[in-house]
């Protein structure tokens, strides 16, 4: 299958022998804020009594960080395209998967760079640059890879059910 | 976006009466935010008890605010809902804001 081709053996593995989900959310929209808030609020709905609430609000917030950081910065200004997401609930987890078709992360792989600096007087503080710093706090099994002129994200939110 | 303001001793709340402060409207956030500051006191409380959801960008715009209302004026923040905490957690911005636990605003007109 031509779309799982970009998957790295341990995902394929993982897809392989996980069970059939029993709750799957999946869309595709347009990368722009309005309807990136928009889709924020389907997947809550479609989740709403499955998962608890602090979990979604964690669902929420992973979801934003990735398709904004989609929005400002695959597409950005002078590009417009779509994003698919698609979220599946299974194994007391969310497995989550972002695909888009701009461009691809800087050195082909998930930043790693610290969080911004907060020990800085008041004029310096960031205004900006938390977007994988909350991601990697909530989220596991962070995995991209371009394949072609699409990029695939993917990664596991674990649930606490509270 | 719709931001209430009232005042409360000596300080003004600006109450956020919205759901969400996210990429989608933190531009408008801050442009609203500059105007009320204008005429502030040197006390301004923003009070995000309606507020569910914050991200990045919501959090880089309140920071911006709290830059430009410096030095002669200082921003506090109340309300904060257990999603909107979690923010300033994990991002350590719950050190560097002055956040009350209460509804700062409302606690000082109900307490006469």
């Amino acid at each position: 299958m031509g779309a799982e081709t970009g998957l790295k053996p341990k995902e394929r593995l993982m897809r392989a022998r996980s069970a059939i989900p029993i709750h799957r959310f999946k869309a595709r929209i347009a990368a722009r804020p309005m309807d990136v808030r928009r889709l924020l609020h389907e997947v809550l709905v479609r989740f709403q009594g499955k998962i608890g609430t602090s979990d979604a609000g964690a669902l929420e917030l992973v979801l934003a960080e990735i398709l904004n950081n989609v929005v400002e910065h695959a597409y950005g200004a002078e590009r417009s395209g779509d994003i698919e997401v698609e979220v599946a609930l299974r194994n007391g987890a969310l497995d989550c998967r972002v695909v888009d078709w701009g461009r691809p992360l800087p050195n082909d792989a998930i930043p790693r760079k610290p969080p911004p600096d907060i020990d800085v007087c008041r004029e310096q503080l960031p205004e900006g640059g938390w977007g994988w710093t909350l991601i990697r706090a909530l989220a596991r099994d962070l995995a991209y890879s371009r394949s072609g002129d699409t990029n695939h994200l993917s990664l596991v939110l674990p649930l606490s059910f509270e | 976006m719709k931001l209430e303001t009232a005042t409360a001793g000596e300080a003004l709340v600006v109450r956020v009466e919205e759901e969400r402060i996210d990429a989608a409207c933190a531009i408008q956030f801050k442009d609203q935010m500059r105007e009320i500051a204008l005429a502030a006191p040197p006390r301004v409380i923003l009070d995000l008890a309606p507020v569910r959801f914050v991200d990045s960008s919501g959090l880089g715009a309140i920071v911006a605010v709290m830059k430009f209302l410096a030095p002669a004026r200082q921003l506090e923040l109340s309300g904060l809902t257990s999603n909107v905490a979690r923010v300033f957690h994990l991002t350590r911005m719950d050190k560097v804001f002055t956040i009350h636990a209460a509804n700062a605003g409302s606690g000082m007109a109900n307490g006469g």
